[in-house]
Parts: structure tokens; C-alpha cells; sequence
């Protein structure tokens, strides 16, 4: 008696649907993944030194009041921009890093300009750094 | 072809990030050479504003106003000894007014530590 070979199948990777899986997964990552852009911290400590307070309770010892990027005027007299504010805060950062300074801006200042004086007194290493709140206007709620 | 795909799968998968829910991708943070590495800690709540009156927070939209609110409500729930701070990502072309508000929210809020998110400027 003749016995029938028993038939085996072999097994063969399906290339399409593979094709197609990693298609899909391609386009997921293109459309929904961003590339890495370092995020940093600069760290400044609260609470503002308040409009109400008299300022003899507060030691100050700079005050940056912040224009634009090309007029940061300090302690009242000097004006500077923002790449001579930071040769400005090292060198008052090497004098003494427990100094005080107060960053205060008009109300149309742009806020990457505070943020630059803030990032002189970061790369300064003066970490007594407050803010001035704008006052408010007459009759405005608290 | 099945080549040159896989390599642009395994680089796409290697060097992508998914936008994380907390941080707000379409503010276009102001740039700093100073500063330490993100990194979120507990108890910090992360503040994404584009103006006083356009505040997101783990993707929901609030007012400045709200926020004393909702810290004396996390300060509710965090367990003890955890202080609550505040990371700001604020978006660089609003204005000092605008800080100034949200400076004065945390003052009333008694939050006294602040973080300033900026991104990694290039020397």
C-alpha cells in the first residue's frame, strides 16, 4: 500500500501587509512626535516686591528697569542693552552675589526682553533676583 | 524601498518626542543662555500663558483668576510638607502687564517660588 506524503507547509513572511504596517507606523511618527527642543528652568524667587511696601524694607540693590532690549536702564542713571546688562550683572556677580536685584518694566515691554534681563542675572549667578508689579490702575478690583 | 522605509521608521522612533499634555506646544517660549535642565518636580503645576486672560493648564483653559483657587485645592490634596510652586511657560511676545498679573495671582495665591520656562539659546 501506498502510503500519500504528508503535505508540510512552509512558512513565508507576507512582505505586503508588513510593508503596509510599517507604513502606517511611519506616518504615526511623522505626524504625531516633535523633535526634542531643550526646555530650560531659570529659577527666581517670589513675592514681588509689592508697589505698597515702602522700600526701605526691602534691601535694594539694583534696580533694572527693562525698556526693550536695547534700553535697560539701572538704577535710574545707567542705560544698557541686553548683551552689556550681563557683562554689567558678572561683574556685579563677582563683586558680590548676595546682591539684590529688582527687575521692573514698562507695561508694553515685551516679555522675552524681562526674561533677558533675567537670564544676565541667571548667567551672573545672582539668585536674589525680585519682580515690580505694575501698579494698579486707580479703581481696579484688588 | 522597504529599506530606506524602515530606516526612516527606527529614525523617527529614535529621535522624536511626544508632546507632553502638561506643556503646551504652540507657545513659543523666549530663549535664555542661563538655566538648569526642565524637569518637573512634585508639586509644581505648570502654567502655559499666552496672555492674562488666556491660561492653560494640563490642556484646560482658565483665567488668571482662577488659579488662587486651584492652588489652595492642590494645596488641599498634596501631602504633607509638599510645597506648591508654580513653572511658568509664558509665551515671549506677551507683555510685562501681562506678568504682572499673574506675579500679583501668585502673590495672593502665597506662592513664592516661580519658575521662568525659556528655551536653550544658541551662544
Amino acid at each position: 500500500m501506498k502510503l500519500a506524503r504528508r503535505q508540510t507547509k512552509r512558512g513565508r513572511v507576507e512582505i505586503i501587509p508588513m510593508i503596509d504596517t510599517i507604513l502606517i507606523l511611519l506616518i504615526f511618527y511623522m505626524s504625531f512626535s516633535s523633535f526634542k527642543v531643550q526646555e530650560k528652568r531659570i529659577d527666581a524667587r517670589l513675592p514681588i516686591i509689592s508697589t505698597k511696601v515702602a522700600a526701605t524694607k526691602i534691601p535694594l540693590d539694583v534696580s533694572v528697569r527693562v525698556r526693550n532690549k536695547d534700553e535697560i536702564i539701572v538704577n535710574g542713571t545707567t542705560t544698557f542693552d541686553l548683551v552689556s546688562l550681563r557683562d554689567a550683572m558678572q561683574t556685579l556677580g563677582a563683586i558680590g552675589q548676595e546682591a539684590t536685584v529688582v527687575i521692573e518694566a514698562e507695561p508694553d515691554t515685551s516679555y522675552r526682553d524681562v526674561i533677558g534681563a533675567l537670564d544676565a542675572c541667571a548667567l551672573a549667578k545672582l539668585t536674589r533676583v525680585a519682580f515690580r508689579p505694575l501698579a494698579d490702575k486707580p479703581g481696579a478690583t484688588p | 524601498m522597504i529599506d530606506t522605509i524602515v530606516i526612516l521608521l527606527i529614525f523617527y522612533m529614535t529621535f522624536s518626542r511626544f508632546v507632553e499634555a502638561s506643556r503646551d506646544a504652540a507657545i513659543k517660549l523666549p530663549e535664555s543662555l542661563a538655566g538648569d535642565e526642565f524637569k518637573q518636580m512634585p508639586g509644581q503645576v505648570i502654567v502655559n500663558m499666552f496672555s492674562a486672560n488666556e491660561v492653560t493648564i494640563d490642556k484646560q483653559p482658565y483665567q488668571l483668576s482662577d488659579l488662587p483657587g486651584l492652588i489652595s485645592r492642590m494645596r488641599k490634596t498634596a501631602p504633607d510638607g509638599q510645597k506648591i510652586s508654580i513653572i511658568l511657560r509664558g509665551h515671549r511676545d506677551m507683555t510685562y502687564r501681562d506678568l504682572s498679573d499673574f506675579m500679583k495671582v501668585c502673590a495672593k495665591a502665597g506662592v513664592a517660588d516661580v519658575t521662568f520656562a525659556t528655551l536653550e539659546a544658541s551662544r
